[in-house]
């Protein structure tokens, strides 16, 4: 169980969604992987980005992720929606 | 020259008549037979000619004593269609055009129904298409009613009735409140055709979350997960849980396991917190201990 912690939109210049990815459970997870959507105010998907974080989640230990939002979209860029798929040694989460 | 004239007019005499005798009908064919039955050609004259009979897919040849009757088996043509019989002699062709039609009687059903997995309680949603065919598989086009049954494995049942049109018939039914194995039934007169209809549970409806401290940390568990109809919503499924607290969020989802989700988590004094599922909104709470 991954929380994506403090999950914050930064406007234009270098729009970007940052945030944390906080390993909840008890067990290291080798990869992780954030996608971000993004929407426009009537709920139409501007865009889509994603990143792995170069680390492992220890648990309890924040990881942060930044992704980058081109600078012409991020103006229409009004929600978001983060999700994040994990990959452990021995298991997927 | 003079003698040539005699035969000219002889000539053109004769060739008069010829044209004024009535064509002669060298054998008769019947205007329709069934596809599968027997049936027979009557010829007129004397001597030996060949009987051809030509069709989709079939081809048949016969040698005829001129003025009797061609006798054909059951099961001699058994696909529906145009057919050209031609009757060949030493001196003459003739040719005539019949029908086989689809035998009256449906003997296999081509049944499709759509799809084979969905959720409960959506109206007509489920369809089903029947092509009726007889024996020979030939499309049966004569309207005949179709009887369309969609039973659950308790015993409830929707029924319909359609009329086949140009040998096809199709209905659309609601798929019922109760998730399970569901059986939909096509029948014509005693021929059936079954397929399975698989219902599972709807979206989530009424999602509720309950929230208490644990230590330093909080649990945050819903109630068990359920369709508007009370089906149990299957394991795996997503209920994203989201914090908000100071202008930021945070998310966290996590699959239903045994009909419940459930995180623990560190969560400020202040935050408000909320659960959903999808599309689908449950309740919110504001936390403040």
């Amino acid at each position: 169980m991954i929380e994506i912690g403090d999950e914050q939109l930064h406007a234009a210049p270098d729009a970007s969604l940052t945030g944390n990815l906080i390993n909840q459970s008890g067990q290291i997870v080798n990869v992780a992987h954030v996608l971000g959507t993004f929407y426009d105010k009537s709920g139409q998907v501007v865009w889509v980005a994603d990143q792995y974080v170069d680390i492992a989640l220890l648990p309890q230990n924040p990881v942060p992720f930044d992704i980058h939002i081109p600078e012409d979209l991020a103006k229409n860029v009004s929600s978001q929606r983060t999700v994040v798929a994990t990959y452990s040694f021995g298991g997927v989460q | 020259m003079r003698p040539r004239l005699p035969f000219l007019l002889i000539g053109l005499a004769v060739a008069a008549i010829h044209l004024a005798l009535p064509q002669v009908e060298r054998f008769s064919s019947p205007k329709a037979v069934e596809a599968g039955a027997g049936f027979s050609m009557q010829s007129t004259g004397n001597g030996k000619a060949t009987l051809y009979i030509i069709g989709p897919g079939q081809v048949l040849k016969r040698d005829v004593q001129l003025g009797e009757s061609t006798t054909f088996s059951p099961g001699s043509l058994c696909y529906a269609g145009r057919y050209l019989a031609v009757l060949a002699g030493e001196s003459f062709t003739e040719s005539r055009s019949f029908d086989v039609a689809p035998a009256s009687k449906p003997a296999t059903l081509s049944f499709i129904a759509k799809p084979s997995r969905l959720p409960v309680g959506l109206h007509d949603g489920i369809t089903g298409a029947v092509y009726v065919f007889d024996s020979y598989h030939n499309l049966i086009t004569t309207p005949m009613p179709v009887t369309f049954e969609l039973s659950t494995a308790s015993g409830t049942a929707q029924k319909r009735t359609a009329a086949s049109s140009d040998g096809a018939a199709w209905t659309s039914m609601d798929s019922t409140a109760r998730q399970g194995i569901d059986k939909f039934v096509a029948h014509v007169g005693e021929i059936y055709s079954a397929r399975i209809v698989a219902q599972v549970p709807g979206d989530p409806c009424g999602l509720k979350m309950s929230a208490r401290q644990i230590g330093e940390r909080v649990q945050l568990i819903t109630d068990p997960v359920r369709d508007c109809n009370g089906n149990a919503v299957p394991d795996g499924t997503v209920v994203t849980f989201t914090a908000r607290y100071g202008g930021k969020q945070s998310t966290i989802d996590e699959p239903l396991k045994h009909g419940v989700a459930e995180v623990i988590t560190q969560i400020h004094s202040g935050t408000t917190l909320s659960v959903a599922s999808g599309v689908v909104m449950g309740n919110q709470i504001g936390w403040d201990k």
